[in-house]
């Protein structure tokens, strides 16, 4: 029997639909353009790709910071500890995780079981997040997924002064003003991510194996320059913006064999 | 005795032509040029509209935010120095001036003597400056006026939880979806007071000791001077052109050095 995770994040909300221990459908969609009905609406979407239906599903569980809104779930869970179950299936050998979202970042630690031992998280400042490269793309009109590439141009090192994305705007306009190449501010910016990454990892001290988890992920110039300041290679999975959703899925079969059993 | 201040901030670059007789002429230029070419057209519109040629100005004294080229200028001045004495020029008796520009709050403290005792700038985040505000009335679509006439509607404020700039943005954003919605001039009134408690909390890290000054761009808007009175609660000093005191004071240094090299031309003439 299916079951669905959903991980209703603060920029875009992501469904996984399993059976047994295969994905067989997921969906990513952006949460501003849906407000409250974004976790049904990308739930929807994957059923659809699957070819299922609602009554289909044995088990769903939301996750993320927009969970409580989302009504249809057997139980909420942290996406803190959905982020661990779903690196840990991917990857059982990762200890720490770095997961950078769309508005937060947190450095994440679990145990062999992929249960959550320690984690901290930064919710009070966009620097360091999706955001930060969201607000600056749209300055350098260069769209987010191409970033990563194009920082692999840069030929100069930059730094931005602060990790505040409303004054690293300005600071970009200037650069761009200056005639700085885009390739270097962007690298700088992946700099800047990398650096909040770094810190907070160090708080948490890192541990081998170590994944990186979230939208920002994706994004090869950031995940670069994470190896460059922490020294390890990390393990990234297929699409790491799925891995919240990912583990809420697995938190379902979870329960659904804790049912068959009983 | 003729000199001009210029300041160049992190948006504007403002100038003020000092005379014996006070301020004769000021100006602020906002334009997406480098700092050394926007104060440089800055200082011809103002011979320009004076009638006066480049000689007849004893000194331009620059002070800069960004650390940018100033190179016309004959001295540069750092930006603490330029706003104590601007501060100090407008109200002699002043203890605290408090400037809160586009991008940074700057703090200064003055002692018996009036000198310098302590200061402090918020420059790691935006939520201390302006730009809060300009960043909020972008996204609703309004003006900075509008937004804070809304504000002034109401003596009733809503909380911001958000420090971040870019999530109060999405948390004003968000309050269109509750049922119902909270009065926007409540939000409003909200997002003045957020800025001024962050104000205020600066300078509760130096200390403040009245009367203060309270100037910089940012303190044109009511809203946010209401908020600020209301939770400094002492005695606060306003100007009319508060976005200018920095540049006043870059003048007025120039002032004193070009009165320091004549007392030292006729010391030198006398021997």
């Amino acid at each position: 029997m299916p079951v669905a995770g959903i991980d209703i994040g603060s920029r875009t909300a992501k469904a996984v639909i399993m059976e047994g221990e295969k994905i067989i459908s997921s969906h990513i969609g952006e949460t501003i353009l849906k407000g409250p009905e974004v976790g049904i609406a990308v739930l929807n979407e994957s059923l659809k790709l699957a070819g299922l239906k609602i009554y289909d599903m044995e088990c769903i569980i939301p996750t993320g910071y927009g969970r409580f809104q989302f009504t249809g779930g057997e139980k909420h869970i942290s996406e803190i500890s959905c982020h661990a179950r779903g690196i840990h299936w991917y990857f059982p050998t990762v200890r720490t995780i770095m997961d950078i979202g769309g508005q937060d970042s947190k450095a994440i630690k679990c145990d062999s079981d992929g249960r959550l031992t320690n984690f901290i998280l930064n919710s009070k400042c966009a620097g360091g997040t999706g955001r930060f490269l969201e607000v600056i793309a749209d300055i350098l009109e260069v769209p987010v997924d191409k970033l990563g590439e194009l920082s692999l141009l840069s030929r100069q090192d930059i730094s931005f002064s602060t990790v505040c994305v409303i004054f690293a705007k300005t600071e970009a306009l200037n650069m761009l003003r200056d005639g700085v190449p885009k390739s270097d501010i962007v690298a700088g910016l992946h700099d800047s991510i990398a650096k909040v990454a770094a810190s907070m990892l160090a708080q948490v001290t890192v541990e081998k194996d170590f994944s990186l988890t979230g939208g920002v992920a994706k994004n090869s110039g950031v995940v670069a320059k994470i190896k460059e300041k922490i020294g390890i290679d990390p393990l990234i999975a297929p699409d790491p913006q799925l891995i919240g959703a990912v583990g809420a899925a697995l938190f379902a079969l979870d329960r659904v064999r804790r049912r068959q059993t009983a | 005795m003729k000199a001009i201040g210029i300041d160049i901030g992190s948006i504007a670059t403002k100038l003020i032509l000092l005379s014996d007789e006070g301020v004769v002429y000021r100006d602020s230029l906002s334009m997406p040029e480098k700092s050394e070419v926007v104060a440089t057209k800055a200082i011809e519109k103002a011979l320009k509209t004076t009638s006066l040629s480049r000689d007849k100005i004893d000194i331009v004294v620059a002070t800069s935010r960004s650390g940018g080229d100033v190179s016309f200028a004959d001295i540069k001045k750092g930006l603490y120095m330029c706003l104590f004495k601007g501060g100090l020029e407008l109200f002699p008796d002043v203890k605290t001036i408090i400037d809160v520009g586009a991008e940074n709050t700057t703090i200064i403290t003055l002692d018996k003597q009036s000198q310098i005792k302590d200061f402090t700038v918020n420059d790691k985040c935006a939520a201390g400056g302006g730009v809060f505000l300009e960043s909020i009335a972008k996204a609703m679509g309004l003006s900075l006026e509008e937004m804070a006439a809304e504000a002034m509607k109401t003596e009733k404020t809503i909380d911001i939880a958000s420090t971040c700039t870019i999530f109060a943005e999405q948390e004003i954003l968000s309050y269109a979806f509750e049922d119902p919605p909270p009065p926007r001039s409540e939000i409003l009134a909200g997002l003045h007071e957020s800025l001024a408690s962050r104000v205020v909390g600066l300078s509760g890290k130096v200390g403040v000791i009245p009367p203060v000054l309270l100037c910089g761009g940012v303190s044109l808007n009511p809203a946010f001077v209401r908020s600020f009175k209301k939770l400094i609660n002492m005695q606060v000093y306003l100007t009319d052109a508060p976005q200018y005191v920095v540049a006043l004071g870059a003048a007025v240094l120039g002032r004193s050095h070009v009165q320091t090299l004549k007392k030292k031309h006729y010391a030198g003439s006398g021997n």
